[in-house]
């Protein structure tokens, strides 16, 4: 029986049963069925093949790109979503309103518009891009592009999860761990962050997926140059546009198994939470 | 029901045990130290409206003083400036000798029970009480079995030894209390304060802890500051209460001066039930407002200023003596009341503004109907020239 079974009543009558069987079937036709054709088309030449196209030169640069972005990307948003949330939830300051609309605006801005940002910012005719470029400084079709870009479209995860469970955890916590001696670092440290961890961890996962997957922003800023700027989103489609349909498929699949991971990862952590939560009820 | 008193030996006043072992230097010498709490001159305003005003407070040492007033008259604002948790106040702050004014919470060695507990959700029952010893500095930081030690001697203390290993949510609300406690208690503080300690408790865990908390203060040597919304609760558990209103200090005082003292009608009012009079004092004759004017007035409180007048009584300390004389109040009705009977009063015929007041019901109660006079001589009296001079009348009485 899982958690939540104790808390919503049990489907019961022939209504439910068809409610079910629909959920079910949207979710079979829209995301299973998908999922299962784009193992079928990877593996069509067999396991070999499609071991054989991730040994790809072009694929593996792309795939140590992918995983050195989500190496800084996270990490960073993760601290600087952590400390956007504190602050947001335990101080009143001037353009506190505002900001909160801000952080929401990578999730409402296409990713595309959000890279265009960042050539107009500091690509060879943008803003800044001639005189970081008299310094010998590339950001645009380069790491430092795809690293914004990413950090950008990225951004909102961590503290919309973690702004919440601050929001629930109020001040009281902190105030008696202060009082009891502890300072702003121990108080963040054994009292703050215990509280808020599994919602910092859901957030981070969310984020890491996210990061794995963007591809709008990434696109624009990166220029396409396979073996040098192309993460493994942006490797997919160069292959899928070279007829390479086995390659594609193959790396959509490796990417589609990393993400579904950690997607996994995240509901494994949830239904814990709950189980935790189910059992402090009944004591 | 204190049974801790049968426990022997270890119910021995945890401070000394762990000074004893040395491992807590400085935080000793300041438990050893003089721990009353005085307050000067001290204010704070939340963006425009004041919530505390130029308080003076002075709490002795070893005293448990309740901080009491209705919502809103700054109690926990004032409660929360002594624990260091409200920046922004004027006026000075010493506890003992030392001077915190600008000492931060943390440094200030102070336990606190909040209102809510506020106890550390993912940390077991012991480690919340250890925390306060595991966040100390190096230095001065007991080591594990010390900790281990400690925790379990204030379990023992506050009754909980069998919860150690459980967690927050799993406890009570009584329980929750206690372990609280036990976690303001750890780093041995001079000085307790208590935010509504009891409001989250059912009636009868209530009384039970309230008696038992009050027996711990004494046997710790604490000093306490309680703040409570619930007059009976302060008059039983301390030794002195301060009545707060509006943010000001309306009268600081032990339970009996209060009630036979107050300095304004409301403290009168708010430490219990009242029936209250106006009138006016000239020489020596004092004559109540309408609809009471006619009533005759068979006795009168002997010291009274002159000029406008209030008076106010408890419901018991009203006499109704049977009259005849024109003007004289009926009785409405009468009834049962436990040790009292309670009587509807009406100063005309047609029954209305009626006030209650409480006959003992060891006396024959008056029939409805029959008429009779007031005997106000118990009244506390408030306004008149004598008295305007030292004293404030609040205005809308």
């Amino acid at each position: 029986m899982s958690a939540a079974s104790s808390v919503r009543p049990a489907a019961h009558g022939p209504s439910a049963w068809a409610l079910t069987l629909a959920a079910w079937g949207v979710a079979l036709l829209f995301l299973i069925l998908p999922l299962l054709s784009l193992f079928h088309e990877a593996l069509r030449q067999g396991v070999r093949a499609a071991a054989a196209t991730l040994r790809d030169p072009d694929a593996l640069s792309a795939i140590r790109l992918s995983a050195l972005v989500v190496a800084i990307v996270v990490p960073v948003n993760a601290a600087c979503g952590l400390f956007a949330a504190y602050a947001l939830t335990r101080f009143d300051f001037p353009g506190r309103a505002a900001l909160l609309v801000l952080i929401e605006l990578p999730l409402s801005i296409s990713p595309v518009v959000a890279g265009l940002v960042w050539v107009l910012l500091f690509g060879a005719e943008g803003w800044f891009g001639p005189a970081l470029a008299a310094h010998g400084v590339r950001i645009t079709f380069a790491l430092p592009g795809i690293l914004l870009a990413t950090l950008f479209v990225t951004f909102p995860f961590v503290t919309r999860t973690v702004m919440p469970a601050m929001e629930a955890q109020g001040r009281d916590q902190e105030e008696a761990a202060a009082i009891l001696g502890a300072g702003f670092l121990s108080v963040l440290l054994r009292v703050t962050l215990p509280e808020v961890g599994a919602a910092a961890v859901s957030g981070t996962l969310l984020c890491t997926a996210r990061a794995l997957g963007e591809f709008g922003a990434v696109s624009v800023v990166s220029g396409h140059i396979p073996g040098q700027t192309e993460t493994v989103p942006l490797h997919i489609e160069t292959l899928y546009n070279g007829y390479e349909t086995v390659a594609a498929f193959s790396l959509a699949a490796l990417l589609a198994v990393v993400s579904g991971l950690v997607v996994g990862a995240r509901g494994l952590l949830e239904w814990q939470g709950q189980r935790r939560r189910r059992d402090d009820a009944l004591v | 029901m204190l049974s801790f008193d049968t426990r022997g030996p270890a119910a021995v006043p945890a401070r000394r045990d762990l000074r004893g072992d040395g491992a807590v230097g400085e935080a000793a010498d300041a438990a050893a130290a003089a721990a009353g709490v005085s307050l000067h001159g001290v204010s704070c305003v939340f963006g425009r409206t004041p919530a505390v005003r130029d308080i003076d407070l002075t709490v002795a040492n070893g005293e448990f003083m309740a901080l009491v007033g209705p919502s809103g008259a700054g109690k926990t604002t004032l409660l929360r400036i002594i624990a260091g948790l409200q920046p922004g106040y004027e006026g000075s702050l010493a506890i003992g000798p030392r001077d915190v004014t600008d000492v931060p919470a943390r440094a200030r060695n102070i336990g606190f029970v909040f209102q809510n507990y506020a106890l550390f959700r993912h940390m077991t029952v012991a480690a919340n009480v250890a925390f306060g010893l595991k966040v100390r500095p190096r230095a001065t930081r007991p080591d594990r079995h010390a900790i281990a030690a400690r925790v379990a001697e204030l379990l023992e203390l506050v009754q909980v030894a069998p919860l150690a290993k459980r967690y927050p949510a799993q406890l009570s609300g009584g329980q929750r209390q206690r372990v609280a406690l036990a976690r303001a208690l750890a780093t041995e503080p001079a000085l307790l304060l208590l935010d509504e300690p009891f409001g989250a408790l059912d009636p009868l865990v209530r009384k039970e802890i309230r008696t038992w908390l009050r027996a711990l203060h004494d046997r710790l040597g604490l000093t306490s500051i309680m703040v409570t919304h619930d007059q009976a609760e302060a008059l039983e558990v301390a030794d002195r209460i301060a009545v707060l209103r509006d943010g000001r200090l309306e009268q600081v005082g032990t339970p009996s001066e209060l009630e036979d003292h107050p300095a304004t009608p409301f403290v009168h009012q708010f430490l219990g039930e009242t029936v209250r009079f106006d009138g006016v004092h000239e020489h020596g004759r004092l004559r109540l407002d309408p609809p009471w004017s006619a009533v005759p007035l068979l006795g009168q409180p002997p010291a009274m200023g002159e000029g406008r007048v209030s008076l106010s009584l408890r419901p018991y300390e009203v006499a109704l003596r049977p009259t005849a004389e024109p003007g004289a109040a009926r009785i409405v009705d009468v009834q049962r009341a436990g040790a009292f009977h309670r009587v509807r009063v009406a100063p005309t015929g047609d029954g209305r503004d009626a006030i209650e007041v409480l006959a003992p019901s060891s006396e024959p109660p008056p029939r409805p109907g029959t008429t009779c006079g007031l005997d106000l001589s118990r009244a506390r009296s408030f306004g008149g020239d004598r008295e305007t001079a030292g004293r404030r009348i609040a205005v809308g009485w």
